[in-house]
Parts: structure tokens; C-alpha cells; sequence
């Protein structure tokens, strides 16, 4: 059944919740119709994982890396830059929908706008969760081990959640902003610099020079230490809190950021 | 009138150079990327240079040196390369094809334009990595088998990108192997000493050439002259290229059979 008749179904009396839903069907649906713009995000992280995993296995024999299972520190990553191009891919499909003018048939609906913007970000949640199993399962067969059990999974599946939430309003502020396909080099450089620039590849203690003043400073460093937390030992509060509220705060100001934008499309 | 084969070869290069020159789009991420690439490895990495088995150098940037050249000639490489594909979605290929214009002109055109690409990237890396502290321990004979390596590397990525282009038509197909380049990188000792890898992944950088070519170059970087590195260095993009430009005009071949 196609959006549009869905849309016709729904009426006025569609309540916003409803509104949302469907919006997020949507894009799980293109899942199954549309594979190409979705099987990368299974497997870049398990080529990432199997990149690094491979190549660098040595690094854990440096002094002061904290693990000696390497996929114990690259798996999480690897996870954590999959959930963030999923969220991508919400800023990448909604400036094709501006681009065809079919956003335009969804501005013209009684519907909450509100409910436009959460929509797509409910949809990209959704569609995380099989890339998080399929890619955790690679992760765990290639030697990476759950210390924290069942909260050290939860610290990972928060941070990843968090990480495609994030991403998906910061890119449809840049779909709102920019109206073009053109904009999808900028939404990916965003996460390739935000993640790359911090504690990805290695921790603090074994990096140098200005990406250790970087790294240092960078958010992301508190969100990969909540996605590895349980990989590296028991889930502590003191390991947890730093990569929640800067999750906190980036998905909030990425939200603001994707209203305005959305504002400024529909005075 | 006609002219040469030799002369439209090169006034159809010149198309394709000035082609690359006027977007920048095109070679700036060539560059761009496999500089920050350079730039955060050698931070994050630079105390591996101190575990057992890893080749002495003096920084991990000296390491990354070769690494960095090829990986900035591959991507730029495909990026001339979808610039074929470009010509024939546009219908600038048939416009050529009704011309009186030789045939392989439009391929030694367009790998010529690559080529170039290829060279100056490898020119300006060095002197990057030169201004950076990085040194080529083989002198002045490294720097110019490790730019004559990059041009022909560039002549094979623009060869394999050409026959796809040919074969497909599509500006995306091109741009859509760059995973397969990607991969072939990162699945070589390009980032680390295949001497510190395990397993499976050390077989698959073994038997990658890639390996073989970058850790010759990082022999002519990293210790000095060796005649064998240096025909190593040069041989094994030499092979690429060649198989890849037999791929290419059989893809033109094909091509104008089907435009006939």
C-alpha cells in the first residue's frame, strides 16, 4: 500500500502519534525496496571492523591500551559510525523527496510539523536495530567480549541510538538548509570528522600531538567510551555519564538546529 | 582534413586536463582526504612506531609517505575516470564518434588526463611530506620512481574506471567501485607493517599487490636506494595498467559495435 493512499486513509482525524508512525514506516519500507541505500550500512561497519581489527591488531601491545582484544575498541566504533550513517541517510532521502517535490504533498497535509521532522528520525531508529545485531554478532565472532553483560549491551545500544538520532536532525536541518542532493558530501563529512576526530583509532593515553588536544575535547570521545564501556570492563557511572549528556545536548541542539531550518522552508 | 592519431591523442589530453583543472570537485578530495588521512594516523599512530617488528623510521609519517601517495592517486584516479562516463551520458561521446576523430584518441585522451592527475598529486605530496619533516632516504632516484609509479597507477585506475564507463555508461557505476578501491587499500599493508598483522587479514595483505608496490616504495623512503625495490615499484602498477587498458578498449570496442 503506498504512502499516498495510507495519507488518504489516515484523514484529519489521523492523531500526530499516527502522523509519526507512518512517516517512519516510510522509510522502513524503503529497506526492502530500495536494498542499495541500505545494505552499505551493514557492511561498511563490518568492513571497518575487519579492516581494523586486522591491521592494527597489534596496537594492544602498546603500553597503556586497554584492552587486548582489539575488537573489543574497533567493534563499538565500527557500530557507532554505522548508526551514524544511518542517520545520514534520513537528511539524503529527505532532500531527494525535496528535490522530486514530493515533500511539498506533505507540507500540504493536516499534519503537525513537528511530526514531519520526528517521523523520518523514529524511522531511522527503527532501522538501526538490524544493522546493531548483524554487525554486534560479526564483532562477537571475531573475539570482542561483553565484560559489562546485559548494561555493558545497553551502554552500546544508547550510544548507537543516540549516534543516528543526532545525525539524522543534524542532516535534515542541512536537507532543510540546502534543498539539493548536493548537500550529501557535507552530511558525511560531518560524521567522518566528528568520530575520525576523536578517541576512534586509539585512546587518549597512546595518541599525540594536535589530535590529543582534539580528541580531547571532542564529544564523541564520551559517546565512544559509553559504547565500549561494557567491552572494557564493568559499566561504571563514572564511564557513562560524559557520553549521555553530550549525547543530551548534541541531539537536542541538532533537533533546534533541523525546527529552524524546517522554519525557515515554512514560514 | 585529418590530423594524427598522435595529435587528437593529444588535444583530447589537453580537454581532459584542463576538464580536471576547471572542477575542482574532482581532484580536491584526492587530495584533500589522503592528506587528513595522513595527517590523523601519524598522530594517532606514532607510538606503534616503537613495537617490536615495526620497520625503523623515523616517524610514522616517514611510514604513511607511500601509503599516502597511492591512496591519493587511486581516488583521483576513478575521479578522472567518471569524467568518460560523464562524456558519454551527456552525448559528447557520440558527438567524438561522428567525427573523424581515431577512435583510441578518445580513450589516450581521457587516461592521459588521469595520468597527469596522478603525477602532480604524487609531486605535491611530497613536497608535503617534505615540508613535514619526511625525507626519501633514496635521494632524489626514490623521488622519481615513486612519481613515475603514481602516474602509472593512475594510468590503471583510470583504465579500469575507463572500461566501466564504457561498459556502463554511468557516471554512477564508476563512482560506485569506489568501495572495491577502498578496500583493496585497506586490505594491504598500506597503514600498517604486515610484519605486526595475524591471520587471515595478513594472508589477504600478502598476496594483494598493493602491499607489494607500497612497501617497495617505503623500502626507497624508509632505507634508501634498491634497484629491486625500484622495479618492483614501478613493475607492478606497469602490469595493472597494461591488463587494464587491454579491459578498456575491449569495453571501447564494444562500445562502438553497439553505437553502429
Amino acid at each position: 500500500m503506498t504512502t499516498a493512499v495510507r495519507s488518504a486513509e489516515l484523514g484529519h482525524d489521523a492523531s500526530p502519534w499516527r502522523v509519526v508512525w507512518e512517516m517512519a514506516m516510510r522509510s522502513v519500507v524503503v529497506v526492502t525496496r530500495l536494498p542499495s541505500a541500505f545494505v552499505p550500512s551493514v557492511i561498511f561497519p563490518i568492513f571497518f571492523v575487519l579492516a581494523f581489527g586486522g591491521a592494527f591488531s597489534a596496537i594492544t601491545f602498546l603500553p597503556g591500551f586497554p584492552t587486548d582484544q582489539v575488537l573489543n575498541w574497533y567493534g563499538p566504533m565500527a557500530m557507532l559510525q554505522g548508526s551514524a550513517f544511518l542517520g545520514v541517510m534520513v537528511g539524503m532521502a529527505t532532500t531527494r523527496d525535496l528535490e522530486t517535490g514530493f515533500y511539498d504533498r506533505f507540507l500540504l497535509a493536516p499534519a503537525p510539523r513537528w511530526a514531519l521532522l520526528a517521523g523520518p528520525v523514529v524511522g531511522a531508529v527503527l532501522r538501526a536495530f538490524p544493522p546493531f545485531y548483524i554487525v554486534l554478532t560479526v564483532v562477537a565472532l571475531g573475539g570482542a567480549k561483553l565484560e559489562g553483560n546485559a548494561l555493558g549491551l545497553l551502554t552500546l545500544l544508547v550510544a548507537a541510538l543516540g549516534v543516528t538520532v543526532l545525525h539524522a536532525f543534524w542532516t535534515l536541518g542541512l536537507a532543510f538548509r540546502f534543498k539539493s542532493q548536493r548537500a550529501a558530501p557535507l552530511m558525511q563529512i560531518g560524521v567522518f570528522f566528528s568520530i575520525f576526530l576523536s578517541t576512534a583509532q586509539v585512546p587518549l593515553s597512546v595518541m599525540t600531538g594536535w589530535l590529543h588536544a582534539v580528541a580531547k575535547v571532542n564529544p564523541m570521545s564520551n559517546v565512544l567510551r559509553l559504547a565500549r564501556v561494557g567491552f572494557l570492563g564493568d559499566v561504571t557511572w563514572h564511564d557513562s555519564w560524559g557520553g549521555l549528556l553530550a549525547l543530551a545536548v548534541g541531539i537536542t541542539l541538532a533537533a533546534l538546529f533541523s525546527f529552524r531550518q524546517f522554519r525557515r522552508l515554512v514560514p | 582534413m585529418t590530423t594524427s592519431t598522435f595529435a587528437q591523442s593529444r588535444a583530447l589530453s589537453m580537454r581532459a586536463v584542463l576538464g580536471i583543472a576547471r572542477q575542482p570537485q574532482v581532484f580536491i578530495p584526492a587530495i584533500v582526504f589522503p592528506l587528513f588521512f595522513a595527517a590523523l594516523n601519524s598522530a594517532a599512530f606514532e607510538r606503534t612506531t616503537s613495537l617490536p617488528g615495526f620497520p625503523a623510521a623515523d616517524s610514522f609519517l616517514d611510514f604513511l609517505f607511500p601509503a599516502t601517495v597511492v591512496q591519493g592517486v587511486l581516488f583521483g584516479g576513478l575521479g578522472a575516470a567518471s569524467e568518460l562516463a560523464q562524456d558519454i551520458e551527456s552525448g559528447f561521446f557520440e558527438r567524438l564518434i561522428s567525427a573523424p576523430t581515431r577512435r583510441v584518441a578518445i580513450l589516450v585522451g581521457r587516461l592521459a588526463g588521469g595520468a597527469a592527475l596522478g603525477f602532480f598529486q604524487a609531486l605535491l605530496f611530497m613536497g608535503l611530506f617534505t615540508l613535514f619533516g619526511a625525507e626519501v632516504a633514496a635521494g632524489i632516484g626514490g623521488i622519481a620512481v615513486i612519481a613515475v609509479a603514481a602516474t602509472i597507477l593512475a594510468l590503471f585506475v583510470g583504465a579500469v574506471g575507463s572500461a566501466m564507463a564504457l561498459k556502463t555508461g554511468s557516471v554512477e557505476a564508476v563512482q560506485g567501485s569506489f568501495p572495491l578501491i577502498f578496500i583493496s587499500v585497506f586490505m594491504s599493508s598500506a597503514f600498517f607493517p604486515r610484519q605486526l598483522m595475524q591471520g587471515w587479514f595478513k594472508a589477504v595483505a600478502t598476496y594483494n599487490p598493493i602491499s607489494w608496490m607500497i612497501e617497495a616504495m617505503r623500502d626507497l623512503v624508509l632505507v634508501g636506494w634498491d634497484s629491486g625495490d625500484a622495479l618492483v615499484a614501478i613493475l607492478v602498477p606497469v602490469v595493472g595498467a597494461a591488463l587494464a587498458v587491454l579491459l578498456a578498449l575491449f569495453a571501447l570496442r564494444a562500445r562502438l559495435a553497439m553505437s553502429a
